[in-house]
């Protein structure tokens, strides 16, 4: 699900760098403002491989299988550092395999990137909800709709290149259809399998989860 | 995608697949002007609306990958992918949108602007994907990165580049074994989600422990951002020529395209 280069116009694909560029500024200052910055640049980094790694894996799902997007859960361990984070995995992407595109990849971050940074905000909430059942039902929140924010923007974008004589309201019906009935089930997946890892991590490594204070 | 996909990503992108120690112009070109002349060049051709202008960039990056001397079949195995997308896409457009039927047999109509619009977004996304290419497979990745750095890119952002492209093999190899180690314990083919849980959790509990050993380790050996990445050395003035060309050509071409229907040609 990564927009390609050629496909949006010029002006969307400079927006996006654009943003992008502006988000990424505004992560960075925030984590030089943390007490030890650089500390957190080698977890991000181990931490982003291992995203990477994982979402490569296919689960099977007979008769096919899915690659999860795990931008939900990124956002709940990494907190202020998914950002950067997404934009080095989608880099990587392009160079190593051409996932995406150099002009496209501000828009591409952003798709994956700003609900991760809201999956971040959202777990956030529990600051000021009890331990149990809330930190499941955020859990769950948090990987479903990183999936379903993702998907929403990237046809967002994909119908901002509707030419004018496509008649707007069938694509828009269309492809709102494509993206209840297709990515649907992946997005309850992706919530069932984020309640299960933040379960494991809270048992086996809970300081993997930010501390909230 | 499997590891040997991996691993043959991850080393023709930093620079040991062979194709990034060629002995081309393009490769003898410094890397910090090759992005700005390639940049400018990709910049221009993506700002195309209409085909026929599309084409002549198709042209000029034609021209460079030759130039480059890099193999055919680099340029097939890395386009595979994207193309899937635009293919899909040149497919159904002109089957499905437009008002002018230029062809019709039963119920299928073929439309003139959805050829056309197919054929635009099909020659610019491979005009882009030829020059990143080229700008890609005549690079190694340390020295695209000290090309970034020289144009302003936060050293923070380069050095988490690094160290996760550092690691990323060796948490690949991890992710292999322990999905190997799942199958003989008898996980089957079918592994319940809550084993795919905990196969994620445990590799990013080996990460994070392995990044605080590294994190020890850099703090010891006195780390501040922006010291993982190489520095070039100074362009050439032939460096600049090739860059202040290829810029002018882009921008020309740009400026021709938006001034030639204003003449009404």
């Amino acid at each position: 699900m990564h927009v390609p280069d050629g496909f949006l116009p010029l002006e969307v694909g400079l927006t996006g760098q654009g943003l992008t560029a502006g988000l990424l500024w505004f992560s960075l200052d925030r984590i030089r403002r943390l007490p030890q910055p650089t500390a957190g640049i080698p977890k991000t980094a181990l931490l982003t491989a291992a995203f990477f790694a994982v979402s490569a894996i296919a689960l099977p799902i007979p008769p096919t299988s899915i690659h999860l997007l795990l931008n939900g859960v990124m956002g709940i361990i990494l907190g202020i550092y998914v950002f950067p984070a997404v934009w080095v995995g989608l880099l990587l992407q392009v160079l190593m395999f051409q996932h995406g595109g150099l002009l496209s990849l501000g828009v591409n971050s952003l798709i994956y990137g700003v609900p991760a940074l809201l999956m971040a905000l959202l777990f956030h909430l529990r600051r000021w909800l009890p331990e149990r059942p809330w930190v499941t039902v955020l859990s769950g929140l948090c990987g479903s709709g990183g999936v379903m924010l993702s998907v929403g923007l990237f046809y967002g974008f994909t119908l901002m290149v509707t030419p004018d004589y496509w008649d707007e309201v069938l694509v828009r019906d269309e492809l709102w259809r494509l993206v209840v009935w297709a990515h649907g089930p992946v997005a309850l997946m992706e919530g069932v399998f984020t309640i299960l890892l933040v379960q494991f991590l809270q048992r086996v490594k809970p300081e993997l989860i930010p501390t909230v204070r | 995608m499997d590891g040997v996909q991996w691993r043959r990503g991850i080393t023709e992108s930093i620079g040991f697949g062979g194709y990034c120690r060629g002995t081309s112009p393009i490769h003898y070109w410094h890397p910090t002007c090759k992005l700005l002349g390639i940049g400018t060049l990709l910049l221009a051709s993506a700002a195309m609306t209409q085909w026929t202008w599309t084409l002549c960039f198709s042209g000029i990056a034609l021209g460079i990958a030759r130039l480059s001397q890099l193999p055919g079949h680099y340029f097939r195995r890395r386009a595979r992918y994207p193309g899937l997308f635009i293919f899909a896409i040149v497919i159904t457009a002109p089957l499905s949108m437009g008002r002018h039927t230029l062809f019709q047999w039963q119920q299928i109509h073929l439309y003139a602007e959805g050829l056309s619009w197919a054929i635009l977004i099909a020659s610019r996304f491979g005009t882009l994907l030829l020059f990143t290419l080229t700008l890609l497979g005549t690079t190694p990745l340390p020295h695209l990165l000290a090309a970034l750095r020289s144009l302003g890119l936060s050293p923070w952002l380069l050095d988490l580049f690094l160290l996760t492209i550092r690691y990323l093999q060796d948490l690949n190899d991890c992710v292999q074994a322990m999905k190997t180690a799942m199958r003989l314990r008898g996980g089957g083919r079918q592994i319940h989600l809550r084993h795919w849980a905990a196969l994620a959790g445990s590799l990013l509990i080996r990460s994070y422990e392995k990044s605080e050993r590294i994190d020890r380790a850099m703090r010891l050996r006195g780390y501040q951002a922006g010291l993982l990445y190489e520095t070039l050395p100074p362009p050439q003035t032939a460096d600049y020529w090739g860059a202040g060309a290829t810029a002018l050509l882009g921008l020309g071409l740009l400026l021709a395209a938006k001034v030639y229907p204003i003449l009404g040609f």
